[in-house]
């Protein structure tokens, strides 16, 4: 069982904020407009507006030119309850204020040593979603403050710089996209582009709701769900929902070697 | 003052670097380095290649650059604690755990934060240098006012890849390898899906193309070394520990032609033009600046019929010998009597030649050389020697 006030909800849309509310979920997680990559995004003017517990979700990497325009941004977020960064230049510049700090770095929070060095420096870590259910359990064992659980929603699994959809489509004068889907070998991916550049999620969502019940609890900052709240719902009433567990019941391999 | 940065896969390529004029030059151990699959080195063999480098005045970097597990954590004090026994100059890191390791464990070595981190602006950069990292091997999509950004707010030594496959996405940012075959991209497990073709859906799923495509064509920064070094890149680095010891060795003499050649009256004429074909020629696939000047568009991508594979047999042999004028070379690749070939080496820039003659290893007059690592003698007076490499002449200057 999740309590309410540790969900984290990613808001893709802002009509569904009500009827999360409806139901008791008080926090929410935002894409920051010219700051994010792969979600819908957010103006600050807007999220001033609403009477909420506002996060911020800062999840590229920036140029210098980029990070200049974000030190420009910070006056104005004083209000947010939290900002979950990707590039470490954002918890350099915001370390000094009062806002507490959730690193997220793709790929990067999947060890317990690493992040207790985060936890000494941030309010909390979100953990990357290609861990095995045992390393969960570990790392949850391990870390000397609660972090953040992805419970729902599609992994990000390739970030890029370039505008892939861009090139190609003008490349074969194809019509402009800035969503679209690529496949290969049984794996298919949506590819998201804006500005900062392109973003692939896996096709299908990952759903590790059932395995709440198998963590300690008080080592949980927020449950942090990325969907509709149809979806929401569906997985709180255990409810058939299409997903795939890509990497909790198993382990990557490097080595060739590794196989035999 | 400039590095010269090769990468050496094993004992052949790491000698072939150094005496091609790379000034430092990395390579992974048999764990925690991002080419799993390289044949890379034992620890035995990074005591002994730390002894041949710094014979010559070299330096010997050890990549240590996955992105952690915690079971693979096992053994990495000691791994790190003997690197630093070895006099391994620096090491290269992603991970902040394991910078945070070395500090405790007081190494001498130097460490230094690996391309995997993707740092793209001084803020990250100042982080890092608090955290004791000593130099920042930059985000492939690098700009130049990001290099002159991070050099002038934190002065740390700044590296960047020159030359060499790029990856699609940031560093360290791509996890497709994961999903499609189980192989662990950020512990050396890529198997670079983002060269395959992709079926393309439409947002509607409207089936499109079976050859969408992410792929990257290769890097080639030739044309912008002086710019980069006024920018405030210190090493210049070459990718490919898995190339060839010709890849290597041709690739490392044209950068150190260009290098050499900075501020001199040699840069813009026919002869760095010259050195561009030829760097162009070595790779297998198309090489092209990347960001620097600009964000990467369609033109550094491959796309359907737009891609080139070169293979060649431009590789004829390497110099064994070169003693009272009889030049004694093993084959690599055929050639006759009547082709026309030329000698590069770190003491010569490129030097023509027909071939005369030919011998066999007693000195009996054959017409070809044809076949695999045969020893062949050549009677000339040129001033080439051992190590020096042949190839064909497809350029000239």
């Amino acid at each position: 069982m999740m309590e309410n006030n540790k969900v984290l909800i990613n808001i893709n849309n802002l009509d569904e904020i009500d009827k999360f509310k409806e139901i008791g979920i008080t926090n929410f997680l935002f894409a920051l407009k010219d700051f994010s990559i792969g979600y819908e995004e957010f103006d600050v003017d807007i999220l001033k507006k609403l009477d909420i517990n506002i996060y911020l979700n800062i999840n590229i990497i920036m140029d210098s030119k980029k990070i200049n325009d974000f030190k420009k941004l910070i006056k104005n977020l004083s209000f947010v309850k939290g900002v979950f960064f990707e590039d470490i230049g954002v918890y350099n510049l915001l370390k000094e204020t009062k806002i507490p700090l959730f690193w997220n770095q793709s790929h990067f929070v999947i060890n317990s040593v690493s992040i207790n060095s985060w936890l000494t420096r941030v309010e909390s870590a979100v953990l990357s979603s290609e861990l095995t259910f045992e390393e969960i359990d570990y790392i949850l064992s391990k870390t000397t403050k609660p972090i953040v659980l992805p419970i729902f929603g599609y992994n990000m699994a390739m970030y890029s710089r370039r505008s892939l959809l861009t090139n190609y489509n003008d490349f074969h004068q194809l019509k402009p996209l800035n969503k679209a889907y690529i496949g290969a070998s049984d794996s298919m991916f949506i590819i998201k582009e804006n500005n900062n550049g392109t973003a692939l999620f896996y096709g299908k969502p990952f759903n590790y709701y059932h395995i709440i019940s198998k963590l300690p609890a008080n080592k949980i900052y927020y449950y942090l769900f990325d969907g509709s709240f149809k979806d929401y719902l569906k997985i709180i009433n255990n409810e058939n929902i299409i997903s795939e567990e890509k990497f909790l019941n198993k382990k990557t391999i490097y080595k060739l070697e590794d196989p035999k | 003052m400039i590095e010269l940065l090769a990468p050496a896969g094993d004992f052949e390529k790491l000698k072939v670097a150094l005496h091609y004029g790379a000034d430092a030059v990395y390579f992974g151990g048999q764990n925690y380095s991002l080419r799993a699959n390289a044949k890379n080195f034992g620890d035995d063999e990074i005591t002994l290649a730390v002894k041949m480098a710094h014979s010559v005045n070299k330096k010997v970097y050890v990549t240590v650059n996955i992105v952690f597990h915690d079971e693979d954590f096992e053994g990495l004090s000691d791994y790190l604690k003997y690197l630093d026994e070895a006099g391994v100059d620096g090491i290269m890191v992603s991970d902040i755990a394991v910078i945070e390791l070395c500090n405790s464990l007081k190494l001498n070595l130097e460490v230094y934060l690996s391309t995997q981190a993707s740092v793209l602006n001084e803020e990250a950069a100042l982080f890092y240098k608090d955290l004791g990292v000593k130099r920042i091997v930059l985000a492939r999509e690098a700009l130049k006012e990001d290099i002159t950004a991070i050099k002038n707010k934190t002065n740390l030594e700044l590296e960047a890849f020159i030359h060499g496959a790029m990856c699609t996405s940031f560093s360290g940012r791509c996890i497709l390898s994961n999903y499609v075959t189980g192989r662990d991209s950020n512990r050396g497990g890529c198997v670079q899906i983002c060269r395959w073709n992709f079926n393309y859906q439409d947002h509607k799923k409207n089936h499109l193309s079976d050859n969408f495509s992410l792929a990257s064509k290769d890097l080639s920064m030739a044309s912008y070394i002086k710019e980069m070094k006024d920018a405030g890149i210190y090493s210049f680095k070459i990718e490919g520990r898995m190339r060839s010891i010709y890849y290597i060795a041709t690739i490392l003499h044209s950068y150190r032609l260009l290098i050499n050649n900075i501020g001199n009256k040699k840069e813009d004429d026919a002869y760095i033009r010259f050195i561009h074909n030829v760097l162009k020629r070595c790779a297998n696939r198309e090489t092209v600046p990347q960001f620097f000047n600009k964000i990467a568009g369609s033109d550094e991508q491959y796309y359907l019929n737009s891609r080139i594979e070169l293979s060649n047999q431009d590789f004829l042999g390497i110099v064994l010998e070169n003693k009272d004028n009889i030049i004694t070379i093993e084959q690599r690749n055929y050639f006759k009597i009547g082709d026309e070939v030329q000698f590069f080496g770190p003491s010569i820039d490129n030097l023509n030649y027909k071939i005369e003659h030919i011998y066999n290893e007693k000195l009996e007059r054959i017409e070809v050389a044809n076949h695999p690592q045969m020893i062949i003698k050549i009677k000339a007076e040129l001033p080439v020697l051992p190590g020096d490499m042949m190839r064909c002449k497809i350029f000239d200057f």
